[in-house]
């Protein structure tokens, strides 16, 4: 998986990077069970802190989709059942969106269309290996 | 010995014109998005504007090699004639060569940048983008060597230390003479902790994102790291084995090795250089055909730290970069205060060594040697080199018209054509020192109790004095 940071955007990079390997995990770029690159190669190959590449790595692993084991690395974990914490945030970022989209004029069906687009480019798939 | 000499700069001089043609002749090609180390859009590649940079740079480049190639020749047979004039000639080309080199790669680059901004073909969103393929990235540690296959290289060296001792003590060798032979120690010792030192640098190198396929990444990375790898293992341990060698004749012969050791050391020497060089080369081709499999590469538009042909980037941590001019080589980043020091030091450093070769030629070939005698002690020097001596010393002083016939070679000093100063040993005459400059019609041979020393002048009345002053002596 190839992942994009910029670094003059406003999002923070942790955030960044979090957000990729979460997407990537989603379409399958990842598979389950593939190692992530060591917290020290991801900051040499990135150009960053291998402090924030930590951060990154410490918020995948607390919301359930890597596992780090100390010989083996950063691993991907198998899609996990719906947590009632996170369903939680995602109806409060929903809302959020939803608002937005109802603001600037978006109908309903445009918004849930959109939606199932998204969705139906995740595909997570076990690992090959 | 001349006729060694002019081969061996001959052979080097082509080396060096062949290797920078052929190293750098190609940056005017369009690879990885660029052309003379420009990224610009493939379909402004058939404007007139921009072929006008390219073929007058081509043909300029061509022009300055084929010159030098000649100029080289013509500079070696110098040496055949006047070796001070020809190393300082020499020097003095080897350096406008290489600035000639220099301001035709970034003249054509720093042209076709201001093309480039003129019209206005730039990516600067993609500037601050950074890219990492993640598969990649968790292989990096199995795409190269383990930098460990140097440490049994490094402990053999530390054995050629101790055979050098031995050695030393075996043929009851003086530090002078010793000395040629702990520089030959040290620079081996030098080269292989350099080239483990590369290694792990090669090792910790970014991986770069070329392409949106990972095949392709993976492929390039681990061509560039594994060929890096291969080299200078390869060449580490040739340089260590050619060491060990020299140490293992260094222990059966003493300094006063035949020549046909000298020759299989320079051998392996030359062997450990085309060792590293051959991985390097053959993956610049493999490299190039892997590339060659995605039309539309990736890349980062970063020219603006590029625009006066070096790499200056403050927001980039990274020390050392892929160089834009040689996709096989790596360039500095300018903008850290520790590379400019470094650099800095490194070109005073070379100065400094060209210019003290030159004296010490020069030194040589205008020697003059002096005799002087102050509270009872005699002492001869020329060129640096000296010895002293009393009259209890003394065994034997003799005025000769000619050397013994016997074999001597030089362990410490210099020798040309007119002149033989510094330690020698005979076959016959064992441990000697000579000071010996002119045509050598009186030679004054001098027996002390540890060494034999012959000097000469090139007015024969000032060798008969030193005669008559020493014999009233003794």
């Amino acid at each position: 998986m190839i992942i994009s940071l910029d670094t003059s955007s406003d999002i923070p990079i942790y955030v960044q990077l979090r957000n990729q390997i979460v997407t990537g995990i989603g379409k399958g770029e990842l598979c389950v069970g593939e190692t992530l690159p060591s917290v020290r190669q991801m900051a040499a190959d990135a150009g960053i802190n291998s402090m924030t590449v930590n951060k990154t790595y410490q918020i995948l692993k607390a919301e359930g989709f890597i596992e780090i084991d100390r010989r083996k690395g950063a691993r991907i974990l198998p899609v996990q059942q719906t947590e009632q914490r996170y369903r939680e945030k995602l109806e409060s970022e929903l809302e959020l969106l939803s608002a937005e989209a109802c603001l600037k004029g978006m109908k309903k069906d445009e918004f849930l269309n959109i939606c199932e687009q998204m969705f139906g480019r995740m595909q997570p798939v076990e690992s090959e290996g | 010995m001349d006729w060694v000499l002019f081969f061996i700069f001959l052979g080097t001089d082509l080396l060096i014109v062949l290797l920078c043609w052929y190293s750098y002749g190609k940056s005017g090609e369009y690879k990885e998005g660029m052309v003379h180390g420009v990224h610009i859009p493939w379909t402004c590649l058939s404007r007139p504007d921009v072929q006008g940079i390219c073929q007058k740079a081509k043909k300029t480049w061509k022009l300055f090699q084929w010159i030098n190639l000649v100029v080289s020749l013509l500079i070696s047979l110098l040496c055949l004639y006047d070796f001070t004039v020809f190393i300082i000639v020499w020097s003095v080309w080897l350096l406008l060569y290489i600035a000639g080199d220099y301001y035709l790669i970034l003249a054509p680059h720093r042209k076709m940048y201001r093309l480039k901004m003129e019209n206005g073909w730039l990516h600067e969103k993609s500037k601050k983008i950074v890219r990492i393929d993640t598969v990649v990235s968790a292989a990096s540690d199995k795409l190269a060597l383990r930098w460990q296959w140097h440490l049994p290289a490094l402990i053999l060296a530390c054995g050629g230390a101790y055979l050098l001792r031995l050695a030393d003590t075996e043929h009851a060798v003086t530090s002078e003479e010793a000395f040629p032979f702990w520089i030959m120690y040290a620079s081996s010792l030098g080269i292989s902790v350099l080239f483990l030192i590369l290694h792990v640098g090669i090792l910790r190198h970014p991986n770069k994102v070329y392409s949106d396929q990972t095949e392709i990444n993976l492929a390039a990375n681990r061509l560039t790291k594994h060929s890096w790898s291969v080299s200078l293992l390869s060449a580490s341990w040739l340089n260590v084995i050619s060491f060990l060698y020299l140490a293992v004749c260094y222990f059966r012969h003493g300094p006063s090795m035949p020549g046909m050791n000298y020759a299989v050391y320079f051998v392996l020497i030359i062997s450990a250089a085309v060792f590293f060089l051959l991985p390097l080369g053959r993956s610049v081709k493999k490299r190039r055909e892997v590339l060659a499999a995605d039309p539309s590469p990736l890349f980062i538009d970063d020219d603006e730290y590029w625009k006066n042909g070096w790499y200056s980037n403050p927001n980039d941590p990274h020390i050392l970069v892929q160089d834009r001019f040689n996709s096989i080589n790596f360039s500095f980043n300018f903008a850290h205060t520790g590379v400019k020091v470094f650099v800095g030091a490194l070109c005073a450093l070379t100065a400094a060594i060209i210019l003290w070769t030159v004296s010490l030629v020069s030194g040589f070939e205008n020697a003059q040697v002096v005799f002087t005698r102050e509270d009872g002690v005699y002492s001869f020097e020329a060129a640096g080199y000296g010895c002293e001596f009393t009259r209890d010393d003394i065994l034997s002083v003799t005025l000769t018209d000619k050397m013994p016939d016997d074999k001597f070679t030089r362990t410490n000093g210099g020798s040309g054509k007119d002149y033989q100063i510094g330690h020698f040993r005979g076959k016959e005459t064992g441990k000697c020192m000579m000071f010996l400059t002119g045509d050598y019609t009186d030679i004054l041979k001098i027996e002390l109790k540890d060494m034999t020393v012959f000097a000469s002048c090139p007015e024969g009345k000032t060798v008969e004095s030193w005669y008559q002053e020493l014999e009233n002596e003794s």
